[in-house]
């Protein structure tokens, strides 16, 4: 399995090189003077030598990239053009309100899906599978704008629905994320755990005199779970890469709100800093679902190992 | 006939499906002995797993057992509540499936699987104690390296390993009987024969009756004492096997003789003409007779009951109405 897991880590380089690339020459080619954008149109032309010369803007996109990405690996995304402080730092700010907003959102949907798909899988169509199965439908398919704009005029005056200062902050942002997940969640918990009760060994459970709730306990339940794990896996880095739109309506300045800002303001180093981040949080959770499923999978934990 | 372990009287179990009502098993009685070894044969789809499925319970919707009674060693099955019935299952009654491949859980140690079914039914037994007499029966089994098969996961064994699993989990609380539903369907030839063997050993050994499922005649003659032919949803004959071999009376089961693969002979393999006809559009009359060779004007008409050609040999044909009419009168 180590073997597995060093493979699939080190594929992930050449990877990651690859879209630093794509993004960076895709945010080159952006029409726009970075400097013009940076400083305003009246800059005396020996300032603008001058920089362009620390920031390697005259040198060929081959040698630009190159010190990108050399800066890049030491942690340096360049200066925020607009705002005048290193990119890093800014993310560095930025994200741990990303991730307490992620983290309670995924708990959320961890602890209200998984029940409830199991309990929609065991009671299939019956009044509280329609029910749950509705509730699960409309947080998948609800835009986020709607939902938080529903909720900010339902708990308005009840709970804080703008800013990020204290934990009560967090609650309807975190309703907003955690109910479109846990609507994934509960859906694929259902009938992923429909699915296993017709297998086999489900039989096999029963004819041993296995009683129904151990069923769904002991047998089915773990084989059914794998699809959630990496389900989770995926969610939770897409929710770490932060929620662009909750994120706006909440004024929560986490990561999602960082890119949009860098795209009003063209702010490129920003920009691009930011959408290496969320691209890094992506594979980073992709991986980490590999490496998850590779871990409750025996027949992919064997098979690797040898 | 033994003291009588098994009875199913007059069985029905249907399938309520949307296009109609599928009546899988239509009216069957059977019986088996305490230590016997009875072997239920018939083309695919005539009934054999769902008769196997309505004595263990597991008949799933939208199928149902819906009449009859099946007694177990004095007990009503079909009067029990589940969860009496479930302190039987496993324990007094095991079943081993046609698919060894899917039938073990993917995610658990094959001891483990094993070990469930013993501490399920035992519940005094350590751990320890329980894993001792697993790794026990892995090798009475005849799964070698028992000790370290024990850990292992259903994908790591092969088809026969698995299918001696299965038979060490039903084995593994010493039941009154075994249904092995078509155990070597899924294996080749000379696997097939390892497994019948251990079977065969196994029920000598412990006393256990087997009803044994298959399609193969040549498997009960092999394997079984008694035999049940059946036919979309119907006992079509019945008697020991010494008998039926002896003096085929039904035309069904006369095919099924003729089907059995012969080795030796060059010829091709006989086939029943025609095809099992769909349950849900039954013929009227003998549900055979669009398929058999000596049908008469009668069998279109009517359907014929089980008649008594010799000492329990029974056949549900009318060329044999007449015989047992005169042997009445005789
Ligand atoms: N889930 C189901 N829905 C409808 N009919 C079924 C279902 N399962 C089995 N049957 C019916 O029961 C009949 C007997 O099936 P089965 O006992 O499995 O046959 P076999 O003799 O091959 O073991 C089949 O021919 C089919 O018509
Ligand atoms: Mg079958």
């Amino acid at each position: 399995m180590l073997k597995y897991i060093t493979k699939r880590i080190l594929v992930t380089i050449p990877v990651l090189i690859g879209v630093v690339f794509l993004i960076f020459v895709m945010l080159s080619v952006v029409p726009g003077d970075p400097l013009t954008v940076m400083m305003g149109e009246k800059v005396k032309v020996d300032v603008i030598e001058r920089l362009t010369k620390s920031m390697h803007l005259d040198d060929p996109w081959y040698v630009q990239f190159a010190w990108y990405l050399w800066n890049a690996l030491h942690g340096d995304f360049g200066t925020s053009y607009k705002l005048m402080r290193s990119v890093s730092s800014l993310i560095a700010n930025a994200f741990p309100k990303t991730l307490m907003l992620a983290v309670t959102a995924a708990a959320l949907s961890w602890v209200i899906g998984i029940p409830a798909g199991i309990i929609s899988a065991v009671k299939k169509n019956s009044l509280v599978d329609h029910l749950f199965m509705g509730f699960a439908l409309c947080g998948v398919s609800l835009p986020a704008f709607s939902v938080g704009m529903l909720l900010q005029n339902i708990f308005n005056g009840i709970l804080p629905v703008s800013g990020f200062a204290s934990p009560m902050h967090l609650i309807l942002p975190a309703l907003v994320l955690g109910w479109n997940a846990a609507g994934t969640i509960a859906r694929l918990t259902r009938s992923s755990l429909l699915e296993v009760l017709e297998d086999d060994y489900i039989r096999t459970a029963r004819a041993k005199g296995v009683a129904p709730l151990s069923m769904i306990i002991n047998h089915a339940l773990k084989n059914s779970l794998l699809p959630v794990i990496t389900m989770m896996a995926i969610q939770i880095s897409s929710l770490l890469s932060g929620a662009v739109i909750t994120e706006t309506l909440f004024s929560i300045p986490g990561i999602g709100r960082l890119a949009v800002d860098a795209i009003n303001g063209r702010d490129m180093p920003l920009l691009q800093g930011t959408v290496i981040f969320t691209t890094v949080v992506i594979i980073g959770g992709n991986l980490a679902a590999d490496i998850l499923y590779c871990v409750a999978d025996p027949r992919i934990r064997v098979e690797g190992g040898k | 006939m033994e003291e009588r372990l098994l009875q199913i009287q007059d069985l029905h179990t249907t399938f309520f499906t949307r296009e109609g009502n599928v009546h899988a098993v239509d009216g069957v009685d059977m019986e088996i002995g305490a230590g016997e070894n009875v072997g239920i044969v018939g083309e695919s789809g005539c009934g054999k797993s769902m008769t196997a499925m309505s004595v263990m319970g597991l008949v799933k919707k939208p199928g149902k057992v819906d009449g009859g009674k099946i007694l177990f060693d004095g007990m009503s099955l079909t009067d029990m509540r589940p969860k009496e019935r479930r302190k039987i299952l496993g324990n007094q009654i095991s079943m081993i499936f046609q698919e060894p491949m899917t039938s073990l859980n993917p995610v658990t140690t094959v001891g483990k699987q094993v070990k469930e079914a013993l501490c399920l039914h035992n519940k005094g037994l350590s751990q320890k104690e329980a894993r001792e007499r697993v790794v026990r029966v892995f090798e009475m089994v005849g799964i070698p390296d028992a000790a370290k098969r024990y850990g292992e996961y259903p994908h790591q064994l092969s088809g026969g390993l698995r299918q001696r699993v299965m038979i060490a989990m039903a084995m593994v609380c010493n039941p009154k009987l075994m249904i092995a539903d078509e155990p070597t369907t899924a294996l080749d030839v000379t696997i097939e024969a390892q497994i019948l063997h251990l079977m065969k050993q196994l029920q000598e050994e412990k006393g256990t009756a087997v009803m044994m499922i298959t399609h193969n005649l040549g498997v009960v003659a092999q394997f079984c004492t008694r035999l049940y032919v059946m036919y979309a949803g119907k006992v079509m004959e019945s008697g020991t096997v010494k008998e039926i071999f002896k003096n085929v009376c039904h035309p069904y089961t006369d095919g099924l003789m003729k089907s059995v693969p012969d080795m030796e002979s060059k010829e091709r393999l006989y086939n029943i003409r025609g095809m099992v006809p769909s349950m849900l559009h039954l013929p009227k009359g003998c549900r055979f007779c669009p398929r058999c060779q000596y049908s008469g004007p009668k069998c279109f008409e009517e359907e014929p009951k089980l008649y008594e050609v010799s000492p329990g040999h029974f056949v549900r044909c009318f060329l044999f109405e007449q015989q047992t009419a005169q042997e009445g009168e005789a």
